[in-house]
């Protein structure tokens, strides 16, 4: 092979890969499953509770649902003035 | 150990109380067909070594889903882990993420150039920096039938592509190869 190589380097390279593969052979894989799971479990759990503390927040009735509520017991006279406010105020009132 | 059969060897691969000292036996068996396999691709000896180590360490952790039986899977599978490991090491020598592998041919040419045995065969040196300047696809399947003497069917099993693709890849990396070594002898 046209590459330059060192004499006894293939029996080098054997005892190298040969004591890398020793080291990931002794290196606790269980010990670091379980360290990943714990971490995984941890996440969930802080995930749902904080999806069981905003639960009101995130199941309550929006703005505009509370702001139809009112509107549909308001009298006519209030419903009247919304509308001309509308009319004439109409680019203050879009966010409606 | 060394009189084992590979059929006895993969299956102490398999077992998890033989398997550290079956492994052990690979490395003794695989270390220079993949160490020049892997040269061949990344030129650098320095990258070879490194890509090497990575690849065994590789196949050992997963060890569990190989489900070879024979001589022919087990090479491929290991030769699929080198070659995977390699191109890796190119691809971190892009200029940027979307440059293809083969934009990185003239770097492995220029350092092929510094790579050359001084007592090497002349020959041997032309035909090889013209199978260094191949295009990627080329280049892998013509390293694996020319010079590991692969089937092509093993050869697809290691790169994922059909083998009337690597036909069609190999016959066009022969007729580049006598192109250029014709060429570099006139010169």
């Amino acid at each position: 092979m046209p590459y330059k190589i060192g004499a006894g380097e293939i029996d080098r390279l054997k005892m190298r890969c040969s004591a890398a593969v020793s080291i990931e052979s002794n290196r606790p894989k269980d010990a670091a499953k379980i360290w990943r799971w714990g971490v995984t479990m941890a996440a969930v759990a802080v995930v749902m509770l904080l999806v069981i503390v905003n639960m009101d927040a995130l199941f309550a009735p929006s703005y505009y649902e509370q702001y139809v509520e009112q509107l549909s017991d308001a009298p006519m006279e209030v419903l009247y003035d919304c509308v001309i406010d509308y009319v004439e105020y109409a680019d203050d009132t879009t966010l409606l | 150990m060394n009189g084992m059969s590979v059929e006895q060897l993969i299956n102490s691969l398999k077992s998890p109380k033989s398997v550290t000292w079956a492994f052990d036996e690979v490395i003794e068996r695989y270390t220079e067909r993949l160490y020049w396999h892997i040269r061949r691709i990344v030129v650098s000896h320095e990258d070879a070594q490194d890509a090497l180590q990575d690849s065994f360490v590789t196949a050992y952790t997963n060890i569990g889903s190989f489900r070879g039986e024979n001589e022919g899977s087990l090479t491929a599978w290991l030769y699929r882990i080198a070659t995977t490991t390699a191109l890796k090491v190119l691809k971190r020598r892009r200029r940027h993420i979307f440059a293809s592998l083969d934009s990185v041919s003239a770097g492995l040419l220029s350092d092929y150039e510094c790579e050359i045995s001084p007592d090497a065969d002349q020959i041997a040196v032309k035909l090889q920096r013209a199978v260094v300047a191949l295009p990627m696809k080329q280049k892998l399947v013509f390293n694996m039938r020319y010079y590991d003497e692969l089937s092509f069917e093993d050869i697809s099993k290691i790169t994922g592509d059909s083998v009337s693709t690597l036909k069609t890849n190999y016959h066009y990396a022969v007729k580049k190869v006598k192109q250029s070594v014709s060429e570099l002898e006139y010169e």
